[in-house]
């Protein structure tokens, strides 16, 4: 086990409520801004997406909340055959990241080493979020808690309250 | 545990619309099994590497593994090399990975190297909890054929990654269907 000398200090780390992974199938004949209208014309919002065009298109995922599944599946009928959904999902928020490689590269190993599946990854320039199976959490808790330092102070890892728009 | 919010804006709000420009995108296939690796490999990367990260991100890709994406400041290439000998000096791990494309690609199926790119973001008011922001920026960008390497959204910010040149185009689409502090200034001055 790492000495809390040799771990990394963070700000905090979030947990996400369960959600469902939508992945747009590369050369599915549907596009992006298919999907995401579709979504957003029933109000369905999308907490996190990774897109890029290496297959030549743009394609990628977005999660939504598991609660908007059935929702989203209604919505998303005209795609049935260009989509993927992975369930249960949870997000993992570390921040603030401070570009630290060195950081990023100990989290993957140590989820990597505990087996514990990484299905999608989204940096901003503060925070770096993780999606992995949302019935491993305590694992994977326990994985990224072994490299790095949380404050003290540290405010509760799910959140208390959520905001949705109508 | 919800609160329920009304918000509507005739335009979406964003805080300012930024771009940055000489970015480097490297692109690696990485298998399941092998994340530790690309993690260990990381590791390495950091100690060698010079330049910054800037983002980071992934997805799922067929069969089994992830298109892997380092967004980086600088190309790898261009790391001096007495900065990769004296790292390596110092190096305690192996020499299997180094830090050049060729390296790489030893590593790892398949490597992609775009650079330059260029880069526009934006964030703008409880974006996390809001449903259409991400589609309303890609549709702008569409509308006025702007290519897409990327995109990003996380928490309040939303990334876009375009090919060299075209981030001020990118930046002015945004700047058309969304509003700015410029453009609020702009229209309580008229």
């Amino acid at each position: 086990m790492q000495s809390t000398l040799h771990k990394l200090p963070i700000g905090g780390l979030k947990l996400s409520s369960e959600l469902v992974q939508i992945r747009l199938l590369p050369n599915s004949g549907f596009s992006v801004n298919e999907m995401f209208r579709c979504l957003a014309d029933h109000k369905i919002n999308v907490t996190m997406v990774s897109l890029d065009a290496t297959d030549g298109e743009l394609t990628g995922i977005g999660c939504i909340f598991a609660e908007d599944r059935k929702l989203a599946e209604d919505a998303l009928k005209p795609l049935a055959t260009a989509i993927d959904m992975i369930s249960p999902v949870c997000a993992m928020t570390i921040f603030p990241h401070q570009a630290r490689l060195l950081l990023i590269g100990k989290i993957l190993s140590a989820l990597g080493k505990d087996e514990l599946p990484v299905y999608g990854m989204a940096s901003s320039h503060s925070a770096l979020t993780i999606t992995t199976d949302y019935r491993r959490l305590d694992d994977a808790v326990s994985a990224v808690c072994r490299i790095v330092s949380l404050p003290e102070n540290h405010a509760p890892f799910r959140p208390e309250f959520r905001i949705r728009q109508f | 545990m919800e609160t329920f919010a009304v918000y509507w804006e005739p335009i979406i709000k964003t805080y300012g619309i930024a771009e940055r420009t000489g970015l480097c995108l490297v692109t690696l296939d990485l298998p399941f099994h092998r994340i530790s690796d690309a993690g260990d490999w990381l590791i390495r990367f950091a100690s060698r590497f010079d330049g910054s990260l800037v983002m980071i991100f992934s997805r799922p890709a067929t069969p089994a593994g992830l298109k892997f994406h380092l967004l980086l400041d600088k190309s790898p290439e261009k790391i001096e090399p007495d900065k990769i000998a004296a790292a390596e000096k110092n190096s305690q791990s192996d020499q299997s990975m180094e830090m050049n494309p060729a390296a790489f690609e030893r590593a790892f199926p398949v490597l992609q190297i775009d650079n330059p790119v260029e880069l526009v973001y934006f964030q703008g008011p409880h974006y996390g909890d809001r449903y259409g922001i991400a589609g309303a920026a890609m549709r702008a960008l569409a509308e006025k054929k702007v290519p897409l390497l990327a995109v990003v959204c996380t928490g309040a910010s939303v990334y876009l990654i375009t090919p060299t040149g075209k981030a001020r185009e990118a930046r002015k689409a945004l700047g058309q269907a969304f509003s700015t502090p410029e453009t609020c200034k702009s229209e309580s001055e008229t």
